[in-house]
C-alpha cells in the first residue's frame, strides 16, 4: 500500500487575530488546489488580543483535524514552538512560516515540487535568488539586509542564499533533529538551523519567494537586533 | 574545523609567505616600489576586498525584487478571504 504525503503546517502565533483567519483560509484554499493532505498546527503562546478564541472559530468551520491547535501560556520562543508543534505534527513533512501574511501559501506547492527533485531534506524559500523578492522595504533595509546577508556569505558559506528566511519545508525526522541542536534566537536561530543541517549533511533545495512585508513600518530593524545578529553570525562563526 | 579556525589558518599562511617575502627573498631589499608594493601587499588585498565587497552589495541592492504584483494579489485575497469566511459563519470584527 502507498504511504501518502502528509504536509504539517507549524504556525507560531503571537497577536495575529486579524491574520490568522486570512492565512488559514489561503493555506486551505493552496492545499485543496494541490490536492496534498495537511494539517495546521496553530501554536498560540497566551496572545493577549484573542487569536485563540479565532483559531477556536476557524477551527469549528475547517474541522479539527485540519487546524490543531496546541497553545502555550505564554511566549516561549521559536524554536520551543517548533518542538511543541512537531510533537503533535501526524504529517511526515513540516512547513514552518509566519503568520503575519509575509509568507504567501501559493509556495508551498513549489517547495513541495522541489522537495520531490531530488528529495531534499529541507528546501528553504529565498528572497535574494532567482525572481525572489521582497514588497515593502526602503532603500536602507534593502542596504542593511543584503549587506547582513553578503557579510554571512563570506564568513560561513553556507551553501544557501537565504539564511535568515523562515519560509521552509522540512522532513519531520530532518527538523526534528535540528531544532534539539540549535541554541539561538530569532534570526541567528534560522540561521543556525541552515548551518547545522550542512554540517549534518542534510540536502538543501531552494524555492525564490517572494515576501511581503507589511508591517516594516511598524516594527523597525533597530541598533538591538542589529547588535545580537552580529552577536550570532560571530558565535556562529566560531562554532561551526 | 570552525569557520574561525579556517580563517585564522589562511591568515597565517599569508603571513607567512608575505613575511618570507619580505624577509627573504631580493624583493625586501630592492627597488623602492617593488619593497613598498610588498610590504603593503595586505593593505591593498583588504582595501580590494572592501571595493569589490560594496560593489556587490551596491549592486545586489539595486536589483533587488520588488514584488509590486504580490503586494496586489495579497491585498484582493485578503477581501476575497473575508468574504468566504463570511459566508461560512466566521465573525470578522
Amino acid at each position: 500500500m502507498e504511504h501518502r504525503d502528509k504536509y504539517s503546517v507549524l504556525l507560531p502565533t503571537y497577536n495575529e487575530k486579524e491574520n490568522l483567519p486570512i492565512i488559514i483560509w489561503l493555506l486551505v484554499k493552496a492545499f485543496t488546489e494541490s490536492g496534498d493532505d495537511f494539517e495546521i498546527i496553530v501554536i498560540d503562546d497566551g496572545s493577549p488580543d484573542g487569536t485563540l478564541d479565532v483559531a477556536k472559530q476557524l477551527q469549528t468551520i475547517y474541522g479539527d483535524e485540519k487546524i490543531v491547535l496546541r497553545p502555550r501560556e505564554k511566549k516561549l520562543g521559536l524554536g520551543t514552538a517548533y518542538i511543541h508543534g512537531i510533537k503533535h505534527a501526524t504529517g511526515n513533512f513540516v512547513v514552518i512560516m509566519d503568520a503575519d501574511l509575509s509568507h504567501h501559501p501559493k509556495f508551498i506547492k513549489e517547495f513541495i515540487g522541489k522537495q520531490k527533485e531530488k528529495d531534499y531534506d529541507l528546501v528553504s524559500g529565498t528572497r535574494y535568488s532567482g525572481n525572489g523578492g521582497v514588497y515593502g522595504w526602503d532603500l536602507k533595509r534593502k542596504i542593511i539586509s543584503r549587506g547582513a546577508n553578503y557579510v554571512t556569505q563570506v564568513l560561513l558559506r553556507p551553501g544557501a542564499s537565504d539564511l535568515t528566511g523562515s519560509f521552509r519545508l522540512y522532513k519531520k525526522e530532518v527538523l526534528e533533529k535540528l531544532v534539539q541542536s540549535c541554541k539561538s534566537k530569532g534570526y541567528v536561530f534560522q540561521m543556525e538551523m541552515i548551518i547545522r543541517a550542512r554540517q549534518l549533511g542534510f540536502t538543501i533545495g531552494e524555492v525564490p519567494i517572494s515576501f511581503v512585508d507589511r508591517v516594516y513600518g511598524e516594527s523597525k530593524l533597530g541598533g538591538n537586533e542589529i547588535f545580537q545578529f552580529a552577536k550570532g553570525l560571530l558565535y556562529l562563526f566560531a562554532t561551526t | 574545523m570552525t569557520k574561525l579556525v579556517e580563517w585564522l589558518g589562511a591568515a597565517g599562511l599569508f603571513v607567512g609567505v608575505w613575511a618570507y617575502l619580505f624577509i627573504s627573498t631580493p624583493v625586501g631589499h630592492s627597488t623602492d616600489f617593488a619593497r613598498h608594493f610588498v610590504l603593503f601587499l595586505p593593505f591593498y588585498a583588504l582595501l580590494a576586498f572592501a571595493v569589490i565587497s560594496v560593489s556587490i552589495i551596491a549592486w545586489r541592492v539595486y536589483t533587488f525584487n520588488d514584488c509590486e504584483e504580490a503586494a496586489k494579489e495579497l491585498k484582493q485575497e485578503i477581501e476575497d478571504a473575508k468574504a468566504d469566511l463570511r459566508k461560512k459563519g466566521f465573525k470578522i470584527e
